[in-house]
């Protein structure tokens, strides 16, 4: 297959690795299971490094270091001395698995800036309760280039948003909702837990047409 | 610093040298004195082409910007060049799909409510839902091929078509829009913005008045004049490098002398392979190859200015200048070409590639003296895809046995090939050539077979080259002496080193 949208492993789809730049660059990712850095593996080209926050699970039976985002201390001069000799860094900047996405820590953001790397947002969608029949859509946005953490921080949460609407609807669509203002979170209003889980899994929409409305979300 | 073209004399050293025997390649030792045409090496790329995307629509030529010009705009029309070109395919992600995002991208900043993104593919078939997701990208054929707003062009559907002007008719989508931004991917002199919009998406009436034989060469002017009044029109061309071959087939890139081991290695197994493995096999060695484009530049803006802007440039890239006409020109068709996408390549296509498309790539000139004689490499297998080249079987199979006359075919057959409403079943639904594909690729040869005294087919089926009105030859020397009645024992002999670039030839003053 093409650059544009590639097979991994069974039922694991990625989309836009065309995007992601040679050289370093710092993967901020959304964090809807424990397996999500193996989801990832192979996606790019070259070796990958991968963070994650004191009390994450993600890869620890890999032996992935962990880290306090708060209190990287000097593991992070080796992180980013990593990053300008080329490496890439996949973090979780939402620190612990769920099936919203949430608010984003500013430590990849800090390394980004620290080592002068763009962010390359990711978004997973599919995975959360994915069991004998996975479809897992990962989608690569366009790089965000380095800048004060607390703005870029905010904008790869943004371009996250947009990647797993993009997902569930369509590219068009995401563009129209943030040409109005609007924003084109799915996240559902209700703290109802499988209604969250519901929105995670729920199938992508095909073309753009608004979904008719319907009784269950 | 890319290296110009340039013509080498071969002597007594020379090794074997390249040519072209779609599909596939021969390395052949010329004759002393062979004057081999180069091609020039691609010029710089732009750095980054994003931003030479952004920066055109910004700063288009002789226009607002286009995020200006978007501004109220509310049914939009894209026009996008076919899979046809470049061909082979680009390797990678196409950059169709990055321009046509970012295009979009304002568009959706400037509400524009209604897009339609339509193949300019003329008479030429349609693309398959796959090959439109590979060419407009994930994101924009997800986005608009299952609401039917992505889809190719039917130049016979008469219900879809809008009629301008008399003689003049063009898709509705384009016909209906608010603005129309024409796509235009090109890397070779003579596919031009304009072009794109007079054939590739007019109805088949005016289409063929610029296809026809011998058309007045004032129609094209006129049509695009007609479609520029009628809709504004934004005109962006990206100018394409030639393109180089990846992987195993790089070798094909190199020039002969610059060859290392691996691609030597790499040579010495594709001959032996395109000597003992059957016609499909060979085929399928080349069919799915695809080559590394670079990008040249992004031109916007109106579409005279962008059309010279972008003239200028591969003029830059593609001449080559010689003295005089040769008596002999020798040449063969490229492994795919555009009228051979994801096909076998038939006896028409070899045909028109080594006659209209490399005889014709010249500034004025053509690189053979009237009377000379064009040698042409191709097996000319009779060999036509059941699926796209319908009529063109036809024509092979039933016309061309009764006569090879273009005035002939054209007051006794064209008739035929343009209103059978299995052909245009064909067109219409099940992604085959128009109708009258075959009939514009014969006349497209017309200009080289008046020209030339005569053309040998070296390596053909003697069958397919007597069915279309030429000679075969087994051998390089055979053709020479079969072309001695004709140009004498010592003529002078040019080859034209094309894979996988053309050669416009500049300067031919005797």
């Amino acid at each position: 297959m093409s650059g544009i949208c590639r097979a991994g492993a069974r039922g694991v789809t990625w989309y836009g690795t065309q995007r992601v730049p040679r050289g370093g660059a710092v993967l901020v990712s959304n964090h809807p299971t424990d397996h999500d850095a193996r989801l990832l593996a192979g996606a790019v080209a070259g070796p990958i490094l991968v963070i994650r926050q004191l009390g994450d699970r993600v890869g620890r039976s890999w032996g992935v270091r962990a880290m306090d985002f708060d209190h990287p201390g000097a593991q992070a001069d080796l992180i980013v001395l990593a990053l300008k000799r080329g490496l890439k860094v996949l973090t979780f900047p939402e620190q612990e698995p769920g099936p919203t996405l949430r608010r984003f820590h500013e430590y990849p953001a800090e390394l980004a800036e620290r080592a002068r790397v763009p962010l390359v947002p990711v978004g997973i969608r599919g995975a959360y309760a994915a069991a004998t029949d996975p479809d897992i859509r990962i989608r690569f946005g366009e790089p965000i280039p380095a800048g004060t953490p607390s703005t870029t921080t905010v904008a790869a949460h943004a371009a996250v948003m947009d990647l797993l609407a993009e997902d569930s609807t369509s590219w068009w669509q995401v563009q129209q909702v943030r040409a109005r203002g609007e924003d084109p979170s799915e996240a559902v209003e209700s703290g109802a837990n499988w209604l969250r889980v519901w929105a995670q899994t729920a199938a992508p929409r095909l073309g753009h047409t608004p979904p008719t409305r319907r009784i269950w979300r | 610093m890319s290296r110009p073209g340039f013509l080498l004399e071969t002597d007594e050293r020379t090794p074997e040298l390249l040519v072209p025997a779609g599909p596939g390649v021969r390395m052949q030792r010329m004759p002393r004195g062979t004057e081999v045409l180069y091609p020039s090496e691609a010029l710089d790329r732009v750095p980054d082409s994003l931003e030479a995307i952004d920066k055109a629509l910004a700063t288009p030529l002789g226009s607002a910007p286009l995020r200006t010009r978007l501004a109220g705009v509310r049914r939009l029309a894209l026009v996008v060049t076919d899979s046809a070109r470049p061909a082979p395919a680009m390797a990678g992600s196409d950059i169709r799909a990055t321009v046509l995002e970012r295009i979009l991208e304002l568009a959706a900043t400037a509400r524009v409510d209604e897009v339609t993104v339509l193949l300019a593919n003329g008479l030429r078939r349609k693309m398959s839902g796959s090959e439109l997701q590979q060419l407009t990208g994930e994101r924009v054929h997800r986005s608009f091929f299952h609401d039917g707003k992505l889809f190719s062009h039917d130049a016979t559907q008469t219900r879809s078509l809008t009629t301008l002007a008399d003689g003049v008719s063009v898709n509705e989508a384009v016909g209906q829009a608010d603005l129309v931004i024409n796509l235009n991917v090109t890397g070779e002199l003579g596919h031009t913005n304009g072009r794109q919009l007079t054939r590739g998406i007019t109805g088949q009436q005016t289409a063929w008045a610029q296809l026809g034989l011998d058309p007045d060469p004032a129609t094209e002017d006129r049509v695009l004049a007609e479609i520029t009044s009628a809709v504004p029109v934004f005109a962006v061309d990206v100018v394409l490098s030639p393109g180089v071959w990846t992987g195993p087939l790089r070798f094909l890139s190199k020039r002969e002398w610059e060859w290392q081991l691996q691609d030597r290695a790499a040579a010495a197994a594709v001959q032996r392979a395109l000597t003992i493995a059957p016609r499909q096999t060979r085929r399928r060695l080349f069919a799915g190859a695809t080559q590394d484009y670079g990008v040249l530049a992004v031109h916007a803006g109106g579409i005279a200015e962008v059309t010279g802007r972008t003239t200028e440039l591969l003029s830059a890239q593609q001449s080559v200048e010689v003295v005089g006409q040769s008596d002999v020109l020798i040449t063969g068709p490229a492994s795919t070409t555009e009228h051979n996408v994801d096909a076998v390549m038939n006896p028409l296509v070899a045909a028109w590639d080594c006659l209209a498309h490399s005889f014709g790539s010249h500034a004025g000139t053509p690189a053979v003296r009237p009377g000379g004689v064009m040698i042409c490499f191709a097996p000319l297998a009779q060999a036509f895809s059941a699926r796209f080249d319908t009529a063109a079987a036809d024509f092979f199979a039933e016309v061309l046995p009764e006569t090879t006359d273009a005035t002939v075919i054209r007051d006794r057959f064209e008739a035929r090939f343009a209103t059978d409403e299995w052909y245009r079943h064909q067109y219409a639904t099940q992604g085959a050539h128009h109708g009258l594909h075959p009939l514009e690729l014969w006349y497209a040869i017309q200009p080289a077979v008046r020209h030339c005294s005569d053309i040998i087919w070296v390596g053909a089926d003697r069958a397919a080259a007597a069915r279309l009105g030429f000679r075969a030859a087994s051998t390089l020397a055979d053709a020479l002496e079969i072309a001695s009645a004709q140009v004498g024992r010592t003529p002078r002999i040019r080859l034209l080193h094309t894979p996988p670039v053309r050669v416009q030839v500049t300067e031919a003053t005797a």
